[in-house]
Formats: C-alpha cells, sequence, structure tokens
C-alpha cells in the first residue's frame, strides 16, 4: 500500500514535469502558439454559434430551456479543453511512435509505460482557451439558472467532471490502441475523433435510441452529459450507477487492450 | 499559346493530386456527415418547440435543405493550398518561381482548378443524391433555372474562395511558423460565409455587417439561389456582387503578394 | 556472472510483397508468410567489469539481442539472465540498475535544453538531489559539456546530442549499460571523446558494458572481448585481435620502390595485393617470412620495408563472408594459408 501511494506520488510528480516541459516546448515557438489559439478561438466561436442559435430561437427543446443547453454547452467546451489539450496529441502520435520504434527506450524506463506514452504531452493553448471559456460559459448558465451552490452541486460537479476526464481518456485512447497491430489506423482515428462533436448539443435533441446506444454502447455522451445533468437534477439513476462504474470498466479494458497490444510490439518488431 | 503548355501541366498535376487522395476526400466528406446530422438533429427539435411553423424566416423543410447543402457547398469551395504556400516561402521554393518564366499565381489557380474538377464531380454527384432524397422526404422542388445558375454561382464561389485564401497565404512573407493559423481563419471564415448555420440565425446587424464582407457570397448565397429564397433579381445583383468581391479580391491579393515578395526578395528566402 | 544467455532465439516474422496492382490485390486475401531467424540459439556469459564488444553485419542480430537483454523484446525460446533477473519481466528492481542508449534513438526532448530531460531521468530513477547533483558535475566535466546544458537539444551538433544521451543514460549509476551503436554519424574527435569517456567510466565505475558498433575502432580500442555475430549466430568469441590468429597464417610485406619493377618480377616473392607504379602490398606465408624478406630485400630495388598483420577488418569480413560455423572459418583460414 505504501509502495502504490510512492509511485502514484512519483508519477504525479513526473506528470507535472511534463506538461512544464510541453509549456516550455511549445514556448519555442511563438507563432505556432498563435496559430493554435487561432485554431482554437475559431471552434469555439463555432461551439458558441449553437448557443446563439438556441438563445435566439427561444424555445425549450425536448423539454431543456436556453439556460439549461447553455450549461451543457459549456461543459462540453471544458471538456473539450480536457480532451483536445491533454489527450488527443498523445493519441494521434501513439500511431508514429510503434511505428519508429519509439516505445524501445520508454520500454526500459521505471515508469509505467502506458502513463508514459499517452499523457507525455500536453498543448497547453488548448488547454486554457477551452477552460478559461467553457469555465465562463458554466459560470453564466449557472447563476442564470440560479442554482445553489454547495458542495453537492460544486462537488459533485467537478467530482462528475473528473470521472468524465477519466471517460474521455479511455474511450478515445481504445481505438488508437489498434495501431499495435495495424500500422496504417489513421481512418479510424480521424473518424472516432469526430465523434467528440456530437456532445456540442445535449443528448437530448436526439432520439432516444441513439441516447441509450451513446450511454451504454458507446458511452460518448457520458462526458458532456452527466455531470450538468448530477446537477440539474435529471440524472435517473440507471445512469448514475454506470457514471461511476464506467471509468474503471473502461480503464480495465484500456489496461488489457494495453498489454496485448504491447506483447504484439514485444514479440513482433525489429 | 505556347506560354499556356505549363500552366495546363499544373492544372493536371492538381488534378492527378486530387484523384491520388480521393480517399483522404472521401473520408473528409464522411467528416461533412457529422455537423450536418447534430444540426438536423437540433433543427428538427427547435422545430418541434416552435409554436409557428418558421424559424429564422425559414420553413423547417428549407432549414433541413439548408443544412445539407451547406456541408456540402462548404466543402466544395474549400482551399488547402495554405499550408504548401506557406511551405514553399519557407523552403525558399518559392524562389524558383522568381527566376523562372512561371507565375506563382497563375500555377497556384491552375492547380487548385485542376484538383477542384474531381471533387466537384464527386460533391455534385453526392448533392444529386441529397437533393432528390430531401424533395422525396421534404418536398423539396428545383427548377432547372435555378440549378444551372446554381452551378454558375457555384463556379464563381470557388474561384472567390481561392482569392481569399491567396490573399490569406500573403501572411507566410511576414510570419513562419503560423502552423494552426489558417485553420482559425479557416473555421472563422465558414462560420461567416453561412457553412454552419443560416446567416440569419444571427441577426439582423450581423447580417448587415455581413453584407460589407465577401464571405456570405461563398456558401450562403449560392445555396439560397439553389433552394428559391432568392428572387430573379437577387440573384442578379448577386451574382454582380460575386464578380465585383473577384476583382476586389484580385487586387488585394495583387497588392498584398507584391509586397510580400518585396520583402522576400529584401530579407532572402 | 552479471549476463548468462542461453540457447536464446528470436525470428520475425514477414509477408513477402511483390510489385504490382495483382499482387496487392492477392495479398489482401492471402499473404505468404515468411519467418527470418534473427538471432539463432545464442549463448555467451559476461563477468561482472567486463566491456564487450558486439560485432557483426546489418542484420546480423546484434540490435535484436541487445533489446531482448534489455527488456524491450520477448525471445521465442532460451533463456537469459541480466542482473538476475529475466529482463523481459521488465522488472522495475531491473530496470533501476541498467541502461540502454540507442544512436538513432534518442530520448532528449528536442526542443528543450538538456538539463530538462536530465531532470526528468532523476524523477524517473528516483535520484536522490545530492547524488544527482554529483554525477552530473562529474560527467558533465568528462565529456565537456557543461556549458551546453542549458541550449536546446535542437541547437547542438550531432556529437554534443549524443554526449547529453550519454549522460541521460548513465544519470541513475546503472551497473550495466547496453550501447547500440553510440558512435553512428559522428566526427572522430567525437568518437574519440566518447570512446574515452567509456573507457574511463568502465575502469572508475566497474560497469559493466555491452557495445555494439560499426566502427571496427571503437571495438578494437574498447574492448578486450569481443562477441562477433552473423546471420543470427555466434561466430566468434573471445579476443579480438585474436581473430587474426585465425589468419596469423599470413604477413603483408609493404614495400616502397626507387625504380619501377615488372608484375612478374614481384609476383616470385609473393601474392601481389595491391601495386602502383613505386610501392606494392605483398601477401606471404608467415612460416617463409624471413626467407621472403631477404629475397626481396636483395632483388629488389627496395627503398622501405614494413611487415604487418593481416587488418582485423579482413579477418572478420571472411568471417562474415562464410562461416556461419567458427570451425569453418577456421578451415578457410587455413585453406588460405595454404
Amino acid at each position: 500500500m505504501r509502495n502504490l501511494w510512492r509511485e502514484i506520488k512519483k508519477h504525479l510528480y513526473i506528470y507535472l514535469l511534463f506538461v512544464k516541459n510541453s509549456i516550455m516546448a511549445q514556448m519555442e515557438y511563438r507563432f505556432n502558439f498563435i496559430g493554435n489559439m487561432a485554431m482554437e478561438t475559431g471552434y469555439l466561436f463555432v461551439k458558441l454559434s449553437y448557443v446563439v442559435v438556441v438563445y435566439r430561437s427561444g424555445v425549450t427543446i425536448n423539454g431543456l430551456t436556453p439556460d439549461e443547453i447553455l450549461f451543457f454547452i459549456g461543459t462540453f467546451i471544458t471538456m473539450t479543453g480536457v480532451y483536445a489539450g491533454m489527450f488527443m496529441i498523445n493519441n494521434f502520435g501513439l500511431r508514429q511512435k510503434i511505428k519508429e520504434g519509439e516505445l524501445d527506450i520508454y520500454l526500459t524506463k521505471p515508469v509505467s509505460l502506458q502513463f508514459m506514452v499517452t499523457l507525455r504531452r500536453a498543448d497547453v493553448t488548448i488547454f486554457a482557451v477551452d477552460i478559461i471559456a467553457g469555465a465562463v460559459v458554466v459560470i453564466i448558465a449557472w447563476t442564470r439558472l440560479a442554482i445553489p451552490i454547495s458542495l453537492v452541486t460544486l462537488g459533485g460537479y467537478l467530482l462528475f467532471m473528473a470521472l468524465s476526464s477519466v471517460v474521455a481518456y479511455g474511450l478515445f485512447l481504445l481505438p488508437q490502441i489498434l495501431s499495435f497491430w495495424f500500422l496504417d489506423t489513421s481512418a479510424i482515428a480521424e473518424i472516432t475523433d469526430m465523434f467528440w462533436d456530437f456532445n456540442n448539443m445535449p443528448m437530448d435533441i436526439y432520439h432516444n435510441w441513439i441516447q441509450q446506444l451513446g450511454v451504454f454502447v458507446l458511452p460518448i455522451f457520458v462526458i458532456t452529459n452527466f455531470p450538468p445533468l448530477f446537477v440539474l437534477n435529471k440524472m435517473p439513476p440507471a445512469y448514475f450507477a454506470w457514471s461511476l462504474l464506467l471509468p474503471f470498466l473502461l480503464l480495465w479494458i484500456v489496461r488489457l487492450a494495453w498489454q496485448k497490444g504491447l506483447r504484439s510490439y514485444s514479440s513482433a518488431s525489429s | 499559346m505556347r506560354w499556356l503548355a505549363k500552366y495546363r501541366k499544373a492544372f493536371e498535376l492538381g488534378f492527378e493530386t486530387a484523384l491520388e487522395y480521393r480517399l483522404n476526400f472521401l473520408l473528409s466528406l464522411v467528416s461533412a456527415v457529422y455537423p450536418i446530422l447534430i444540426q438536423t438533429f437540433l433543427w428538427t427539435a427547435i422545430f418541434q418547440g416552435s409554436a409557428s411553423g418558421e424559424v429564422y424566416g425559414y420553413t423547417y423543410r428549407q432549414m433541413i435543405a439548408y443544412t445539407f447543402l451547406a456541408g456540402l457547398v462548404a466543402r466544395i469551395v474549400r482551399t488547402g493550398f495554405e499550408h504548401e504556400i506557406m511551405n514553399d516561402v519557407k523552403s525558399g521554393k518559392y524562389s524558383q518561381f522568381l527566376v523562372q518564366p512561371l507565375g506563382y499565381f497563375p500555377y497556384r489557380i491552375a492547380s487548385f482548378y485542376g484538383q477542384k474538377l474531381p471533387h466537384f464531380g464527386m460533391i455534385l454527384g453526392i448533392m444529386a443524391v441529397v437533393l432528390a432524397g430531401l424533395s422525396l422526404f421534404f418536398g423539396l422542388t428545383l427548377e432547372l433555372g435555378r440549378v444551372l445558375l446554381f452551378l454558375v454561382s457555384l463556379i464563381l464561389a470557388v474561384t472567390l474562395n481561392f482569392l481569399i485564401f491567396y490573399s490569406f497565404s500573403a501572411m507566410s512573407f511576414w510570419i513562419v511558423e503560423v502552423g494552426f493559423l489558417f485553420s482559425g481563419i479557416r473555421i472563422v471564415t465558414i462560420l461567416l460565409s453561412g457553412g454552419i448555420f443560416p446567416l440569419e440565425v444571427f441577426g439582423e446587424r450581423f447580417v448587415q455587417l455581413n453584407n460589407l464582407l465577401p464571405f456570405k457570397y461563398t456558401v450562403s448565397y449560392p445555396i439560397n439561389v439553389l433552394n428559391g429564397r432568392l428572387g430573379a433579381a437577387e440573384i442578379g445583383w448577386g451574382l454582380l456582387m460575386q464578380c465585383l468581391w473577384i476583382a476586389v479580391a484580385l487586387v488585394i491579393a495583387n497588392g498584398l503578394w507584391r509586397v510580400g515578395g518585396r520583402r522576400y526578395v529584401a530579407v532572402g528566402g | 556472472m552479471i549476463i548468462d544467455v542461453n540457447t536464446l532465439s528470436k525470428s520475425f516474422e514477414y509477408y513477402k510483397k511483390e510489385l504490382g496492382l495483382k499482387n496487392s490485390v492477392r495479398n489482401l486475401f492471402h499473404r505468404q508468410k515468411l519467418t527470418k531467424k534473427a538471432v539463432d540459439q545464442i549463448s555467451f556469459q559476461i563477468e561482472p567489469g567486463e566491456m564487450v564488444g558486439f560485432l557483426g553485419p546489418n542484420g546480423a542480430g546484434k540490435t535484436t539481442t541487445l533489446k531482448m537483454l534489455s527488456g524491450i523484446l520477448h525471445p521465442d525460446s532460451g533463456k537469459a539472465s541480466v542482473l538476475g533477473f529475466t529482463p523481459w519481466e521488465r522488472k522495475k528492481a531491473f530496470k533501476m540498475q541498467f541502461a540502454i542508449v540507442m544512436g538513432q534513438k534518442a530520448q532528449l526532448w528536442w526542443d528543450l535544453p538538456a538539463n530538462e530531460s536530465l531532470y526528468l531521468n532523476k524523477c524517473i530513477y528516483e535520484i536522490d538531489d545530492k547524488a544527482y547533483a554529483a554525477t552530473l558535475a562529474e560527467m558533465t566535466e568528462l565529456l565537456d559539456v557543461k556549458s551546453l546544458l542549458n541550449v536546446q537539444v535542437r541547437r547542438l551538433s550531432l556529437g554534443e546530442r549524443m554526449k547529453m544521451e550519454l549522460i541521460a543514460a548513465l544519470i541513475h549509476k546503472p551497473r550495466l549499460i547496453f550501447l547500440d551503436e553510440p558512435t553512428i554519424g559522428l566526427d572522430l574527435i567525437s568518437q574519440r571523446k566518447i570512446r574515452e569517456f567509456l573507457k574511463y567510466y568502465n575502469q572508475e565505475k566497474h560497469a559493466t558494458i555491452l557495445l555494439t558498433s560499426h566502427y571496427m575502432g571503437d571495438v578494437e580500442d574498447l574492448c578486450r572481448r569481443s562477441i562477433i555475430i552473423n546471420q543470427g549466430r555466434i561466430v566468434y568469441d573471445g579476443d579480438l585481435q585474436g581473430v587474426n590468429g585465425l589468419f596469423a597464417e599470413r604477413k603483408l610485406i609493404k614495400l616502397q620502390l626507387s625504380d619501377a619493377v615488372q608484375p612478374a618480377d614481384l609476383a616470385a616473392f609473393g601474392t601481389v595485393r595491391e601495386r602502383a607504379e613505386l610501392s606494392a602490398t605483398l601477401e606471404v606465408p608467415r612460416m617463409e617470412l624471413k626467407e621472403r624478406a631477404k629475397a626481396i630485400l636483395d632483388h629488389l630495388p627496395v627503398l622501405d620495408f614494413n611487415i604487418e598483420d593481416v587488418p582485423v577488418e579482413e579477418g572478420i569480413a571472411l568471417l562474415y563472408q562464410k562461416g556461419s560455423e567458427p570451425a569453418e572459418a577456421q578451415e578457410h583460414a587455413h585453406a588460405l594459408a595454404g
């Protein structure tokens, strides 16, 4: 137990170094920095254009008021910061790393390989733009909805955001792990990545069966719908149970797939 | 006409490149499906919640038609040579064009048209299927005259968007390593051109402001020619504006590239 | 014994690729699977403190062997014990005690100063501050790169970068070091510096070093023992000069002449290996060296005269060419002598 805690502390500290190194490396190319910011701001405008559509039409959509929808969109923007800023670059880099045998050196390090490879890089520009914008939107929605701030609401929201981050990590890493067996997975990667945008609107705009599919089979909706559903007190018990189970289930599946992939790497690569 | 031969070659090269990467292109079409799906669901929900049959002056079927067409038209006019130009300038390959009797602008536009031709074919094919589906399930009616005018406005739209992005590309002379800057610009211009939502959605003031910009003539206008929201006079006026903007963009692009080129020579590639 | 390798084997599967569209389509449905034996039943032992060179042509299986010994690859069969561990179990305690440096794979962050990557390794290997500072100071001193620690890696020369890679790999004072082509592509001065460093490190820290290299110079200079591997099998294990023992039946006589000599007149004294207008190299049987030399001096217009061994490279090249069996190589050497 003591050992485990020590390892966790070590990994957390190394993660901080990864983030610091990523920031420093990004600062090396200042214009790239600006470019990334421009791109993410552009995407942000697109996400916010949905807000405009909802507010100006002024109707409740499948039982959700515009303020409530704003809450969902704010959560989506924040989670995009987490996904695009912390996970996406590493996921997309995995294929390259496997192809060029870059895992070799990492394999000899006394640190978890999956940790080293899937969390090594962070894009702080994207993270900052989306987290700040998302937080602002969430705060506006929160105020307009007059939700009381308590340990349950705010704490619950943050806890669900943390669970969502784990789901986002596992769900989008899983297809990339295929790169251990198939070298060209760029098409799969791109298509799964696009699934992310389905969260731009609350899942209530979709048919019921699509919702069930997106919660239980391909749990993409869990990521941005569950935190606001919890705070708005609209979460069915089944979802609640699922939200606690899913992150661990996903991490377990990812771990299995990863180890299987690694076995193929270390027996096939030259 | 021998000077034309080299640009025909550029055209053919562009054409071949597009065929070579057709799988990529088809994949990018798949990516166009996502927003269309999301927006269709969104509009369906909004129209269900709205008391009157009209939202932002669009009927339900017009809105769905707009959503589908916007995704496809935005894909047709989309450029992608910005990064190539940036690389040409950065790597010094641009110098080659300064010493050879080969104009960079005609080379680029010839190659661009060459690339667009197969895309045009593929998308028009898809569009025909989509339109047939729309008229079948949503009762959209099409007039032959409008279809022809739509094609004309589409060609002008492609040209206009080329010039707009050719102008933006001149930034490569001042900023190296622009990275995703062009992606940011592209996304914003798609939004301004009506490639995501109809422009009316964003309000009267926005529409008036946007009227002063060329972007809506690349996506929003051609679609409205086709779906019957514009009268004959407005269509004519629009075509005129497209030509006017093409002329203006030509002047701007020319100016920017002249200044940039001078800087390029002075700094040394 | 720090490394004990027993009949270790590893083969790779690959698919036969033929050109042409027809074959591409056929490959979609049925691919012909081929196996290549990269390492074939090798065995050897290494004692603590030894510095052993691994020689062999490209694709001989050197890197594959190193990768198995460092736990990157699973073998198909055979056993290996490294520092008392089975490497491919990848135990943490094992990883903490060794290092691998691959000349063509960098672990330093490209856009950052090297000291950032070094500090990261400090945390990865759980080194305390004091030991870290001391090791860093010592190694930067030895490799003469102290002033470069704050320079972005991408701005360093290839040689400087390699030195930093070495420091990064050795910062946790490993007892065992694998080096795969550590001097590849480097200029002569950097090569020499790195060799000196490795020699020092081996002697002072009593670290065991196993290195592969293309440059005979590296191995000749550093390693008393070398293992020569070809087509996945060990064809020689011992003193590098001993390779010449296999070919010691021949000697080379180099001549500088004052007048031009007819080829036929030269050939009378030995096999002519090289000939220019006023110089020649003759190969003669060792047993007859004395008589031949005397005869040459008596009969030819000799200005200068040198007796040399057959270069090690040639011996090894012969091993590569012929022998997958050491015995065979020896036979070959005898055949040459006779």
